[in-house]
């Protein structure tokens, strides 16, 4: 009834004969014996030894089998399922994301526990790249990738893997919530899906849309003279390849000459640099004059009869009117008001910033400036 | 062995044997003179010597001839043609071609002439204390008739750049008052291409190259006149009308203008161009672009209709108009205001098309040493102000530009305020580039297009506008027929809505639609001359006219058909 290896280490609420506990070594997959197992990588599965097998089945625990993985070191904690009972003893074998999320090195300790897990019935993901908007179908893609996941939990940034490219995916916000897991299972149930703007997404600023055809407009309001939403965003940039030529102009005007991977003594990835996000450079370019960059802008070669309107949007600013600039700062509450300056000279400028053109679309509340001791 | 032929043109050697005909070697030097006739061709033995025609000589071996190896002949000849005259298109001695002979025979819009008849100064209003010191004439220092392209009164009343022919007085007082006998061509066409026609020593373009015919360095300015000045649109209802298919569809949309000119009083000399109809061509909108499938997929298609309704109702082609709307998301229609002093005005990629349709309708001009002087079409883009409204604003491009574009020197960029300059090839000469530029200590410099140019010196900007009392001259209103090209919001034309649009209203006045019109003709069914007919009575609407058309046989055939 009892397992035979000693099982330290569990509290006194929990009942042994009915829980699974133990210690393990993690290792990457990667490290695995035997064949490649890379898809094995981008899923939430992990390896057991089948000493862990045998003491489950000897074990009343419920179906789907979820854990509960505990590192030793740092206390951080994540949950998964389990793929296959064919780890050396003593080893588990996680993917590279939970190695990262639990930010421990190969060969730490790690406490696996049985746990329960409520059904998910809504997440809100955080892609880590701009990437992630060019998946044409992101519900079909994500369905496919959950297969290899039995749960999600509050602050994972799992990878998947999609036509050769991996995606990051923090996970911001699950429900039902429970206080102490913030974990659900997501084997065999319906999941409602939020996304947050990916990182890296630089939101122009009051406009909901993107001029590059990459973000899904949202259909106006009603009103008889507001467009009917359009299936079809932004169509000519992605025909043209225009974030692809734009790309290759900031290529050649970025100093990242020396670009590739790297490796760690530790064994942790090296992440690479973040692609710097397209809106922000782009926007430098338009709007200037000709010659304060140092990039040449690609040519634009379009047949004759052909028109582009799709460049990337320079919000108009607001008029120097003194009526307006107040009456739009009322409209925006937050984080305005005087400061404390230690210097008695220097006045604290207002530092609400362009609004954007008219039509005034309330700001989302932007983080706290940060306050200057001058 | 080797004969050689020595003539005005040079020496041609010409292989021959000894027991071949001479003829051998003779065509050799037809050849070399392709525009002599060869029956003027004489040849002699020495330079002073007794010229015999060639043809004496042909049929005889060269060896008869007493002719060996080395031997010089001298060729003489009498040219056929000037062959300077027939190089030269444009050269000022052919007697045709004279400046003053283009200001006499060219013919030009009649607003232009009527504007040049016009001397163009603005009287003054003079004040009381004025007329009270200089008399109700006065001709004072400040009272004086100010010329109309006098850059103080254009500042005074806001005009940003002078009229056309305000510009030509303005050359013609400078370049020909003092010619009492001569006339020079004020206007300068500029062209930057390599001059094919160089008649240097040298092989035409691309072989060779001198520096008479290679095009000097172009220095940019912004152009201080503009050929239209203001842009009005016979009835307001008509933008509205284009922006539906914007409004249902949420893609963009384009259009050619169509209308006439008229003098513009608001400016010094100044024309305005008035828009009577908006035809939509076939064309595929996208929420961030719109391709004309007209120009784009036009080969093997039968000319679109509007070419030729447009000539019948007495229009010309003004311009294109085309959308540029986003809508702000905010459920009050307000759109989103892209082109602003801060970003761009018109891309550099509708500066490369504005380029292209201008070089397509040149306009005419009597001042031109070739007649044409950059163009009157003009650009409208709809889009939004800074306020949020939809508006509309008109531009047009430098004839600078014009000839940068013909000489295939520029092309559009990904970033919208900026025009590359192309790279030289064997094929293409890309002279240098400049433009002036304040750089960061606040000087102004000239500045090397490094390929990057600015798009703002390529641009003029137009007023436009409304009439307080419109009087279009299409009176049937605009919902009297479906627009063309508009299946991609459900309207559609086709017989039975043509059969309910004459049935409303007056004869006259119900065909007075130029979509109706264009469909019209699109159907094929009247005959050219019957056409023209229709087109009158829709512009004129005379009553004698209105019974011709209903009794020919063309419109009683399209009657059939809509039944």
């Amino acid at each position: 009834m009892f397992g035979g290896t000693a099982q330290w280490g569990a509290t006194p609420f929990r009942n042994r004969t009915q829980k699974f506990q133990d210690y393990y070594r993690c290792y990457p997959i990667a490290m695995m014996p035997g064949k490649d197992r890379e898809s094995a990588n981008y899923g939430g599965k992990i390896f057991l030894p089948p000493s862990a097998l045998s003491k489950l089945s000897m074990l009343h625990i419920s179906y789907p089998m979820l854990f509960q993985l505990k590192s030793e070191e740092n206390d951080n904690v994540t949950y998964g399922g389990v793929l296959e009972f064919i780890a050396e003893e003593g080893r588990v074998y996680l993917p590279q994301w939970i190695i990262e999320t639990l930010d421990v090195g190969p060969g730490s300790l790690l406490e696996i526990s049985s746990c329960d897990l409520p059904l998910g019935k809504f997440v809100k993901f955080e892609p880590q790249s701009v990437d992630f908007l060019d998946i044409s179908d992101p519900r079909a893609v994500l369905e496919r990738s959950f297969q290899n996941f039995s749960t999600l939990t509050v602050g994972d940034v799992f990878k998947f893997s999609y036509n050769d490219k991996t995606y990051g995916m923090k996970v911001l916000e699950v429900k039902p919530d429970l206080e102490d897991k913030h974990s659900v299972c997501c084997v065999e149930t319906d999941i409602e899906v939020d996304f947050a703007p990916p990182v890296g997404y630089v939101d122009p600023s009051t406009q909901s849309d993107s001029n590059y055809g990459r973000a899904i407009k949202t259909p106006g309001t009603s009103g008889s003279s507001t467009p009917a939403p359009m299936a079809a965003a932004g169509t000519m940039a992605q025909s043209i390849g225009y974030s692809k030529l734009a790309q290759q102009t900031i290529k050649s005007a970025s100093k990242n000459t020396f670009s590739g991977g790297g490796q760690k003594l530790s064994g942790k990835a090296v992440k690479p640099e973040e692609e710097a996000s397209l809106d922000e450079h782009f926007k430098e370019l338009v709007g200037l004059g000709s010659t304060d960059t140092d990039a040449n802008p690609q040519p634009l070669r379009l047949p004759f009869g052909q028109l582009f309107f799709g460049f990337p949007l320079v919000p108009v600013k607001p008029s120097e009117d003194e009526e307006t600039q107040t009456e739009e700062q009322q409209q925006q509450p937050h984080f305005s008001g005087t400061g404390q300056s230690l210097r008695e000279s220097r006045k604290r400028k207002e530092r609400n910033s362009s609004a954007g053109a008219a039509g005034g679309t309330p700001k989302k509340p932007t983080s706290p400036e940060m306050v200057v001791i001058d | 062995m080797i004969l050689r032929f020595r003539s005005k043109k040079g020496t041609l050697r010409a292989e021959a044997q000894p027991t071949d005909l001479f003829d051998v070697a003779f065509k050799k030097l037809t050849e070399d003179l392709p525009d002599i006739d060869p029956a003027t061709i004489t040849l002699a033995t020495s330079p002073t010597g007794k010229q015999e025609p060639a043809s004496r000589l042909l049929g005889k071996t060269v060896q008869k001839l007493g002719l060996n190896h080395g031997d010089m002949l001298f060729v003489s000849y009498t040219d056929s043609a000037p062959r300077a005259a027939v190089e030269a298109v444009t050269a000022e001695t052919a007697p045709q071609m004279t400046a003053a002979h283009i200001r006499d025979a060219t013919k030009q819009l009649p607003v232009d002439d009527y504007l040049e008849k016009q001397d163009g100064k603005i009287k003054r209003q003079l004040s009381a204390l004025q007329q009270r010191k200089f008399g109700s004439r006065g001709m004072g220092e400040d009272t004086l008739p100010v010329d109309p392209w006098d850059e103080e009164y254009l500042k005074e009343q806001k005009i940003k750049h002078m009229s056309y022919h305000a510009y030509v007085k303005k050359l013609n007082s400078q370049a020909n008052k003092k010619n009492g006998g001569g006339y020079i061509a004020p206007l300068n066409v500029s062209d930057f291409g390599v001059s094919k026609s160089c008649t240097g020593a040298h092989a035409p373009w691309p072989e060779g190259i001198c520096s008479r015919c290679q095009p000097s360095a172009i220095t940019l300015q912004s152009q201080p006149f503009r050929m239209v000045d203001h842009v009005e649109f016979a009835e307001s209802g008509m933008i509205n009308s284009f922006i539906e298919p914007w409004r249902q569809s949420g893609t963009q949309r384009i259009g050619w203008m169509y209308g006439h000119y008229e003098p513009y009083e608001l400016v010094p000399l100044g024309i305005k161009a008035v828009v009577e109809a908006i035809y939509e061509p076939a064309q595929s909108g996208e929420y961030d672009g719109i391709t004309i499938t007209e120009i784009t997929q036009a080969d093997g298609q039968p000319q679109p209709p509007h070419i030729a309704t447009a000539e019948a109702c007495g229009l010309v082609p003004l311009g294109v108009i085309f959308t540029d709307l986003v809508d702000a998301g905010n459920g009050d229609g307000s759109v989103i205001c892209k082109r602003h002093a801060d970003s761009y005005f018109l891309s550099s990629l509708e500066v490369a098309f504005a380029g292209a349709m201008q070089a397509r309708f040149p306009n005419k001009s009597r001042w031109s040493p070739t007649s044409e002087f950059s163009s009157k079409f003009v650009t409208a883009v709809i889009s939004g102000n800074p306020k949020g409204e939809i508006d509309v604003s008109c531009y047009q491009v430098s004839e600078q530009c014009e000839a940068m574009a013909r000489a295939d020197l520029i092309e559009p960029s990904i970033n919208p305020s900026v025009l590359l300059v192309k790279e030289a090839t064997k094929t293409r000469y890309v002279p240098d580039v400049f433009y002036k530029k304040n750089n960061e200590y606040g000087r102004t410099v000239l500045q090397g297009a490094n390929p990057q140019l600015p798009v703002d010196y390529m641009l003029v900007t137009l007023t436009h506008g409304f009439p307080q009392d419109p009087r279009p001259l299409f009176s049937s209103g605009l919902s009297s027929f479906p627009v063309e090209n508009r299946e991609l919001i459900g309207v559609t034309q086709s017989p039975q809505a043509l059969g309910k649009a004459l049935d409303s209203g007056s004869a006259g006045g119900a065909v007075s639609n130029f979509h109706l019109l264009s469909y019209i003709q699109s159907m094929g069914v009247l005959s050219a001359e019957e056409f023209q007919l229709l087109a009158k009575v829709a512009t004129e609407k005379k009553d004698e006219d209105v019974s011709r058309l209903v009794a020919s046989e063309g419109w009683n055939n399209l009657l059939l058909i809509i039944q």
